[in-house]
């Protein structure tokens, strides 16, 4: 317990200088993502950048969200679970008010081809796995047009 | 003095009342408690009961039958036995229980706290990498394994350098080394490939050729995850030598490679030197990337493979199965008319006349002068008649003055193939050599050559009647007579 207290004293300590203290957000950032370990790391990173990341674990759960928030951007699997990740983009596109949402897609080394048909479709930029995060905040930020 | 006093047993009038000095006597020589106990001075020994009336209910409804007193036994056995299995299974549950609660609440601290640290640029605490190292090595490889699955680049930098700190890199290839358990080894090698350390390959190389499959197939995907076209090289050629390895497991193993594939390294330098069936492995494993069909890369790696697969054909000493394989797989009609053209002598008849039959079916007439090539070169029955069927399939009229010849053949399965074949072309200059193999000995000579005239139409319809009113032959009025009043 106090070895608990004390590493939870030093990590407060090392994050003095991160941006989290700032309360205002840049960007809603939808996260399409069923595998929980991506979502956090892509959380974090956002939250680095000081985006707000919402997530969604399947693709009705993203249509959903979409119905009552309009994100700044979507980063979107294309194997998630209900909906892949290209029949989510054509259902983005289809809809007026959601159509100018950039989306970069992120995907498996295998799924190149619906990769293509997603870059067809409109998605703004895809993204391999494995992916360094840090790259991924990079294209995140290009889409926004923050650089 | 303390005093205990005991319960009444059962046959024992009152309690007895002792001391507990007298515990002593316990200790005593054997003899020497026997003649305390049995003296004046102690009242009644305590241990002097009947077994018979303690156990009275039981003796009352049993007696002292030995079966039944076995059977006591073992039910009181058995539920002894099943009262600790009980116990056992609640003691490993709520063990296992209080670990996940355990891993739970740790992984929770590490994700809130660990995880931006390992993703931002702020330096690790050395205070955070000490209470791990105590304590926690095992459990934090468990809970950072995941992360480094689908990540790269400075993350997984960062990660690694942690876990070089903290010990698991050290502890996990420890374990594959000395741990006694195959699954923990295979589990410490997925786990060094995930981590994706350099300083790990000296190690994985060696469990490339384990004994164990399960450590050698991982060790492979381990060291593609880690390496270069360089290490790639070093791993194909060791597992292509694993028994072990089937196409589905070579293509999976090979996908675990995150650089771009070096194709030419593995078509032509690895095809050369590997035995066929290997290199047929490397060929399945393109076929595989091949499902992505439509990207350049794909029509790229098609290229490729097709140039692989001349390679393999154009060897001479390749076994029988192996072209079987490829028989099987690629039944592209570009490669088969080229064996067609090339090998036929070299090749085992029986894959030869499966190239001829599959040319048959796939109506491609830029096979048609290959085939009638070969017809006229062809020595073997079995091959002629594969031919003559073949181009009897694809209806080619080129081939009909040849297949004419051949219902003068000696050997009546080509007469009646040659006659089978001549029906789908339709020729009514057909009809005269035709009706001459009516009459023929062979039962499946007339019917074919009756077959192929009916199948004329009109005109051969009225060629058959005014055949069997002619003929003396009752064979083949016979066989006309089947065509003609057969019920439509």
């Amino acid at each position: 317990m106090c070895l608990l207290i004390s590493l939870k004293m030093v990590i407060r300590k090392g994050f003095n200088g991160s941006p989290h203290r700032e309360n205002k957000f840049m960007a809603r950032v939808l996260v399409i993502e069923d595998d929980d370990h991506i979502w956090k790391i892509i959380q974090y990173k956002l939250k680095s950048e000081n985006h707000e990341p919402i997530w969604a674990n399947d693709g009705l759960k993203a249509m959903k969200i979409l119905e009552e928030i309009k994100p700044d951007l979507i980063i979107s699997d294309i194997m998630v679970p209900y909906m892949d990740g290209i029949q989510i983009l054509k259902e983005i596109r289809s809809k007026e008010e959601l159509k100018d949402i950039p989306v970069i897609m992120l995907t498996s080394k295998s799924q190149e081809k619906d990769v293509i048909h997603g870059l067809k479709m409109g998605a703004q930029d895809y993204i391999t796995k494995p992916f360094s995060p840090a790259e991924l905040i990079l294209r995140v930020n290009k889409a926004l047009k923050l650089v | 003095m303390r005093r205990a006093i005991l319960p009444a047993l059962p046959g024992q009038r009152n309690g007895h009342t002792f001391h507990l000095q007298d515990i002593r006597f316990f200790k005593m020589k054997p003899p020497i408690f026997w003649e305390l106990i049995s003296s004046q001075d102690v009242e009644k020994p305590f241990l002097d009961f009947d077994s018979k009336q303690v156990f009275s209910p039981l003796y009352r409804h049993f007696g002292e039958d030995p079966i039944v007193t076995g059977l006591i036994f073992t039910v009181l056995v058995f539920i002894g036995v099943t009262v600790y299995l009980i116990l056992y299974v609640i003691y490993l549950r709520i063990k296992s229980n209080l670990y996940q609660k355990k891993k739970a609440r740790k992984f929770a601290v590490w994700e809130q706290n660990i995880l931006p640290l390992i993703g931002s640029e702020v330096e690790i605490p050395s205070l955070i990498i000490e209470t791990i190292k105590k304590r926690d090595y095992e459990l934090f490889a468990e809970f950072i394994a995941p992360y480094l699955k689908d990540t790269k680049g400075d993350f997984l930098m960062r990660s690694i350098d942690v876990l070089r700190k903290v010990g698991v890199m050290e502890w996990e290839r420890h374990q594959l080394k000395h741990s006694k358990l195959t699954w923990r080894r295979a589990l410490a090698v997925q786990r060094l490939g995930e981590f994706r350390d350099q300083d790990n390959v000296t190690d994985l190389i060696h469990a490339l050729n384990d004994e164990e499959p399960i450590i050698s197939l991982n060790a492979a995907g381990a060291l593609l995850k880690i390496g270069d076209n360089k290490l790639l090289k070093k791993v194909i050629s060791v597992l292509l030598k694993n028994e072990h390895l089937t196409e589905e497991l070579f293509a999976e193993i090979l996908l675990n490679y995150e650089s771009p594939i070096d194709l030419d390294y593995l078509l032509n330098k690895e095809v050369e030197k590997y035995p066929a069936l290997a290199r047929l492995k490397v060929i399945n494993f393109i076929e595989h990337y091949n499902r992505e069909e439509g990207t350049t890369r794909s029509i790229e790696i098609i290229k490729k493979s097709k140039k692989a697969i001349r390679i393999l054909l154009d060897d001479e000493n390749l076994p029988d199965e192996v072209f079987e394989e490829i028989l099987l797989k690629y039944k592209n009609p570009e490669e088969l008319e080229h064996i067609l053209s090339q090998k036929v002598e070299k090749f085992p008849k029986d894959s030869m006349n499966k190239i001829i039959d599959y040319i048959g079916y796939l109506n491609r007439l830029e096979g048609v002068p290959i085939l009638i090539d070969l017809l006229g070169k062809s020595k073997n029955d079995e091959q002629t008649i594969c031919l003559i069927k073949a181009l009897g399939n694809l209806g080619s009229e080129e081939a009909l003055p040849l297949l004419v010849d051949y219902l003068k053949s000696g050997h009546p399965a080509i007469r009646a193939q040659s006659a089978q074949a001549l029906g789908t072309l339709k020729d009514e200059t057909t009809l005269e050599p035709l009706s001459r193999l009516l009459e023929d000995k062979d039962y499946w000579c007339r019917y074919y050559a009756a077959s192929s005239i009916f199948q004329m139409g009109d005109k051969g319809r009225e060629f058959l009647q005014s055949f069997c009113d002619l003929t003396q032959d009752p064979f083949a009025r016979d066989m006309i007579t089947q065509f003609l009043y057969k019920p439509q």
